[in-house]
């Protein structure tokens, strides 16, 4: 251990001094990288602005005249206008724009003139970067210029070690193909998180589905992911043939996919659902619960009146609440049978209250 | 060895022991944050947002926001609120018991009618008075609950119990929030797959000087006012840089309590909010921490950079007081309630980083620097100040500080960039440099003031005036 003296010796106003003027001499190239930023950004921001306006007006002139050929000659021409890399990205993202913002044989326009200046050899020179953020940006133009010659190697990052390529990979293959790019469920090892389901949901929504033969495959995958993203393909396109398997999804550990099952189960309701749901009450968590007498509601008869009224007396509110929900669903008169039962219960006499002024809105 | 020798080895290496943490502390923050800073930016540089706005799979929120005789202003703010872009959304406002036309104004306004609403009492709060629903569809996603004064974390406590949705957004009322804010809020809780986010927090910036149109930013100024500018400085430092790099590493503490988005279930199972603390945002967001460490359950609190709430900072030196005075008493009392936290490993990250982070350097700060000065006015007094030293020593620690908030800057730019005009960067440069001299002992004196109520036990809120705001300011008019 050094002195007192030793010590004082390191910080004596000499070296303080140096470390302040250190410190000012580095705040001094912050302030000036500040500077120089801002107006690289002023300067960038005016010549994309006019490089904009040159854009919007070929682009337009292409819509009008239809000639995507002649125009795309003439920037070819001016090429130079946009020859750094972050002007032809801008130049890329603003053809993107254009493209989201149109429909019919104008996008096939926007797609000939981004083919045209060579856009598509720097999406594919980023496809094959080996950073991620520039891999997974190359992926988006592609897929958003439709070239669907790309899929192959847009393929193999389907299942790529890094999220966000991964996620752009599965987005464009969906984006390409459709349906039938969800054959990447096949081999997907990897997780895919709740935004990415989402999103490809999202994108499939407008889609014909066919005839899902992978589907009985991805419900019964070792990937739970996939599990869960093929109870929702099955939910929402009422796919009935699977209905055998979605039970079968009711063993599964993951509270997640049982609460999907459950819903998928509603939606997929035959004779036997009822019983099924009700079979596995006593098993569930509490949102599980309330998803089962959620659907109970939906797909329940009077025969489940009773079930439902012995629900009632469950010691969660919530379940009470959902219990006495299904129950007004299930007969015409269930919300009297309801306030008979809560005849002297001031907890039910309230959620019954509540479910009278729901129904009545 | 004298005495006098040992104590003043004592006080050297231990104030510079110190200092040389907090730099050393500092400048690893600011390196973390931008390298989250940067991956955040390139993740999401081509995500569309807004297929969350019409798809029925995205997660279902409830805005939480309590109102105390906010009756000037309600009407616009909860029309902004309910113009947001997110369909699967309701949207609460909580009436603390205010003694003006708050509710009087929502009732009219909204054609609200109370209806029969069975309370659960998950979390236990004061006296519910009613619940109001508009009998028009247009305005179906809200909530006006009325309940006996309680203060804010009861009146969250009441929104969490009337909350039917998964997710809660708690926010301060007059807080304008970006139309997208939801959207980017909910993000993170669906990306993580390894662990549950149990909470996430967004940017809070200043509004002051903006313009602002039906409830809505058009125009981002910097602040005209001081104070106002200096706490933009101290915001950006704090959300840009600071809590960017404390969720790096899972060590969040502190989500706003003017924007903050949780998990509903874990929030009821670690209590929701406690009303015996002023700082009951910090304390929801450690206690719900701790449940999950104590569970065993794995959890991340998240941060995003994107500035999406804005709010009006204090331009006037009593209410800053007031407010830094609550604020180091709410940390204070969080501190405490959790102190079995410190350097146990049992809380991980939290335990051996993020509490003795806080205890050292966020709570202990004031009372050290005040310690100091007193030492060094006596010291002068009778002499024994090595003034060369001395001026030495605080040229040093201050040029620290001006790089700090340099760099602050340069994050800022670098990121989103609010402030786009050369003169406002020069204005906030300018304004950092008279900081220490000027801004940080008022910060410093109002926290010792905060130590001192608390002493007396004095836990008020303190009265928090508001200039509202008004009609465009633009700067220099």
């Amino acid at each position: 251990m050094i002195s007192s003296e030793e010590f004082l010796e390191y910080i004596n106003p000499r070296n303080l001094y140096l470390g302040a003027l250190f410190f000012i001499f580095l705040t001094l190239i912050v302030v000036a990288m500040i500077y120089a930023y801002l107006s690289v950004r002023k300067r960038r921001y005016f010549a994309m602005e006019k490089m904009d306006r040159l854009l919007n007006y070929w682009v337009s002139e292409a819509v009008v005249e239809g000639s995507a050929a002649e125009v795309a000659g003439l920037l070819v021409k001016l090429r130079r206008n946009f020859n750094t890399t972050a002007q032809r990205t801008h130049v890329t993202d603003n053809l993107i724009r254009i493209k989201k913002n149109f429909t019919g044989s104008v996008t096939d326009q926007v797609v000939y003139i981004y083919e045209q200046l060579g856009l598509k050899n720097d999406s594919l020179k980023k496809l094959h970067s080996l950073k991620w953020h520039i891999q997974a940006r190359g992926i988006y133009e592609l897929c958003m210029m439709n070239q669907a010659d790309c899929l192959p190697d847009i393929w193999k990052y389907t299942n790529s070690g890094n999220e966000q390529v991964r996620m752009e990979a599965q987005t464009a293959i969906i984006g390409l193909q459709g349906f039938a790019g969800l054959a990447f469920l096949n081999d997907l090892t990897y997780p895919m998180n709740e935004w990415q389901q989402i999103k490809l949901l999202e994108q499939l929504r407008a889609l014909d589905p066919g005839d899902m033969e992978h589907l009985p495959q991805w419900l019964s995958s070792p990937n739970q992911y996939v599990v869960l993203f093929a109870l929702r393909l099955a939910d929402i396109y009422q796919q009935l043939q699977v209905h055998d398997e979605v039970v079968l999804c009711l063993q599964s550990p993951d509270e997640k996919i049982r609460r999907q099952a459950i819903r998928t189960i509603g939606r997929l309701a035959n004779d036997q659902s009822a019983r099924i749901l009700t079979k596995q009450y006593g098993y569930e968590t509490d949102n599980n619960k309330q998803q089962i007498l959620k659907q109970l509601g939906i797909i329940g008869s009077e025969t489940d009146l009773p079930y439902l009224a012995a629900r009632l007396k469950e010691e969660s509110d919530t379940l009470k609440l959902e219990a006495g929900r299904a129950m007004t669903k299930c007969a015409p008169d269930g919300i009297n049978m309801l306030l008979q039962l809560a005849h002297g219960d001031e907890v039910l006499l309230s959620v019954s209250r509540q479910i009278k002024y729901e129904m009545n809105k | 060895m004298t005495v006098t020798h040992i104590i003043f080895a004592l006080l050297t290496y231990g104030i510079f022991t110190y200092a040389c943490t907090l730099l050393i502390s500092y400048m690893v923050l600011g390196i973390a944050s931008v390298g989250v800073s940067k991956k955040y930016m390139r993740k999401n540089e081509f995500t569309d947002f807004r297929l969350l706005v019409a798809s029925p799979h995205a997660p279902s929120v409830s805005i939480l926001a309590p109102a105390y005789n906010e009756g000037a202003t309600i009407i616009e703010n909860v029309r902004s609120l309910l113009f947001l872009y997110y369909s699967n959304l309701e949207v609460i406002i909580i009436n603390d018991g205010s003694k003006d036309d708050c509710l009087d104004k929502l009732i009219k306004e909204y054609q609200l009618e109370k209806v029969d609403f069975h309370i659960q009492y998950k979390i236990q709060t004061k006296e519910i008075r009613g619940v109001y629903k508009s009998k028009r569809a247009v305005y179906k996603k809200l909530v006006v609950v009325d309940k006996a004064n309680g203060g804010k974390a009861d009146a969250l406590n009441v929104g969490i119990n009337v909350a039917a949705n998964d997710y809660i957004v708690c926010i301060d009322v007059d807080c304008i929030l970006e139309q997208d804010a939801l959207l980017k809020m909910m993000k993170p809780f669906l990306e993580e797959t390894d662990a549950r986010i149990i909470a996430s927090g967004g940017v809070v910036r200043i509004a002051n000087s903006c313009e602002i149109k039906d409830g809505r930013l058009e125009k981002i100024f910097l602040p005209e006012n001081y104070w106002a500018r200096m706490q933009s400085l101290e915001y950006i430092r704090a959300f840009v840089i600071g809590r960017m790099a404390w969720a790096r590493i899972n060590g969040l503490l502190l989500i706003s309590g003017a924007f903050g988005a949780f998990d509903k279930q874990i929030a009821i199972n670690a209590g929701g909010y406690n009303h015996k603390t002023v700082g009951e945002d910090m304390e929801l967001v450690v206690r719900m921490r701790r449940y999950m460490e104590e569970m065993h359950l794995p959890y991340k609190v998240t941060y995003i950079p994107d500035p999406l709430c804005w709010t009006e900072a204090p331009t006037s030196s009593k209410i800053l007081g007031r407010q830094r005075n609550r604020w180091t008493r709410g940390t204070i009392e969080t501190l405490s309630m959790h102190k079995v936290m410190l350097f146990n490993p049992r809380y991980r990250v939290m335990g051996m980083l993020s509490y003795p982070f806080w205890l050292f350097f966020e709570m202990l700060a004031p009372l050290i620097e005040f310690f100091g000065m007193a030492v060094f006015t006596l010291m002068a007094i009778f002499g024994f100040i090595n003034w060369g030293a001395f001026i030495a020593m605080l040229v040093f620690i201050i040029s620290f500080g001006y790089l700090y908030s340099a760099f602050a800057a340069l994050m800022e730019v670098r990121t989103f960039n609010m402030y786009r005009r050369r003169t406002e960067m020069m204005k906030l440069l300018l304004t950092a440099l008279t900081e220490p001299f000027y801004f940080h002992p008022f910060v410093v004196w109002s926290a010792i003031k905060g130590y001192w109520d608390l002493l007396r036990k004095k836990n008020s809120w303190g009265e928090m005036t508001r200039q509202g705001f008004g009609p465009a300011q633009k700067p220099g008019s």
